[in-house]
C-alpha cells in the first residue's frame, strides 16, 4: 500500500485550529498552551476522523482519560462531582476531533471529504494491520494536562484484512 | 417560534442551544433530531420554523436531508452548523437550499449575525 505524501501543513496551524477549538468550548477550564512534556504514551484515550481526497489520512486528538472526561464535563456543563458518562465523553471527543479535522481539512487542496469521528480508549497504538506513517504531531497542554494532536497518512477506520 | 436542530452530536446540540440562549434568542421551543432521516420525521412531526443542521451524520447527512426537504416542497428556513466550511460546501449549501453555513467553532456572536436576519423574516 502506498503512504500519501504529507499534507502541506504547519505545526503552527493546527494548533491555531484547535486553540480555537478550545477557546470557543474549553476556556473555562483553562488556556491551550504548548506542552512542557509529551503525553505519556501508555494512558491515553485517540479520537480520529478521516479525510478522503487528494490526500487521504487521520486527524487525532489524543489525551488521558481523565482529562477526557473533564472535556466533556466542560462542554455540557456538568457540575464537579455529578457523573460524566462514558457516552457523553465519546460524543465529546468525537465533536473536538470532528472540529479540529473539519477545520484542517479546509486548509487542505478543495474536494476533500471527512468521515465521522471515531473515539478509541487506551492502548494508543492504532490497530494490527493498519499502515499509517505521522506527518505531524503537536504536543499542547490545557491546564496543566497534556493534549496530542497527530496528522497522519492511512486510514484507521478501514479493516486491513491480515495475511 | 419553534427550531429544529440536528446532529448526531447531543454534546454538540446542548451547545447549539446554549449559543442560540447565549445569543440572546431563548424563549424558542427547540426540537432535537440525531440525524437527517430523524430530521425529516422531526419536520413532518413538529412542522419548525428554522432547522439547524450538521453536515456530516449517519443515516442521511445534512446536505441529504436538505435535498429532501426541498425536493419534497417543503421551504423551511434552514442553516448547516458544520465543522466544514470550505467555499465549496457553502456553494453546495446554498444552491441546495440553505440559508447560511455557520462554522464550527462558533461564537454567540456568530449566531447572532447569522441568524438575526433570518429569525427576522420568520
Amino acid at each position: 500500500m502506498t503512504i500519501a505524501p504529507a499534507p502541506e501543513l504547519e505545526l503552527e496551524d493546527i494548533r491555531v485550529v484547535t486553540n480555537d477549538v478550545w477557546t470557543s468550548f474549553l476556556a473555562t477550564y483553562g488556556p491551550l498552551e504548548w506542552a512542557a512534556e509529551p503525553l505519556d504514551e501508555h494512558e491515553v484515550v485517540r479520537a480520529s476522523v478521516a479525510i478522503h481526497g487528494d490526500w487521504c489520512g487521520t486527524v487525532s486528538l489524543e489525551m488521558t482519560p481523565a482529562t477526557a472526561e473533564t472535556a466533556a464535563r466542560t462542554m455540557l456543563h456538568i457540575e464537579d462531582g455529578a457523573v460524566v458518562e462514558d457516552v457523553d465523553v465519546t460524543d465529546a471527543l468525537g465533536e473536538l476531533v470532528n472540529m479540529i479535522g473539519g477545520n484542517i481539512k479546509s486548509l487542505l487542496p478543495s474536494g476533500s471529504t471527512l468521515g465521522l469521528p471515531m473515539v478509541i480508549p487506551a492502548p494508543v497504538l492504532p490497530p494490527t494491520g493498519v499502515e499509517h506513517t505521522e506527518h505531524y504531531r503537536v504536543e499542547l497542554a490545557w491546564a496543566g494536562t497534556p493534549i496530542r494532536i497527530r496528522v497522519w497518512s492511512g486510514d484507521e477506520s478501514k479493516d486491513i484484512p491480515q495475511p | 417560534m419553534k427550531i429544529l436542530i440536528v446532529d448526531d452530536s447531543r454534546v454538540m446540540r446542548q451547545i447549539v442551544i446554549r449559543t442560540l440562549r447565549q445569543a440572546g434568542m431563548d424563549g424558542h421551543d427547540v426540537v432535537e433530531a440525531e440525524n437527517g432521516r430523524q430530521g425529516l420525521d422531526a419536520v413532518a412531526e413538529h412542522a419548525p420554523d428554522l432547522i439547524l443542521s450538521d453536515w456530516n451524520m449517519p443515516e442521511l447527512t445534512g446536505i441529504e436531508f436538505l435535498h429532501a426537504l426541498r425536493g419534497s416542497g417543503d421551504e423551511t428556513p434552514f442553516g448547516f452548523v458544520t465543522s466544514e466550511g470550505t467555499p465549496e460546501m457553502v456553494t453546495r449549501a446554498q444552491q441546495g437550499g440553505a440559508l447560511f453555513v455557520i462554522t464550527k467553532p462558533f461564537t454567540a456572536e456568530s449566531f447572532r449575525e447569522q441568524l438575526d436576519a433570518v429569525l427576522g423574516a420568520v
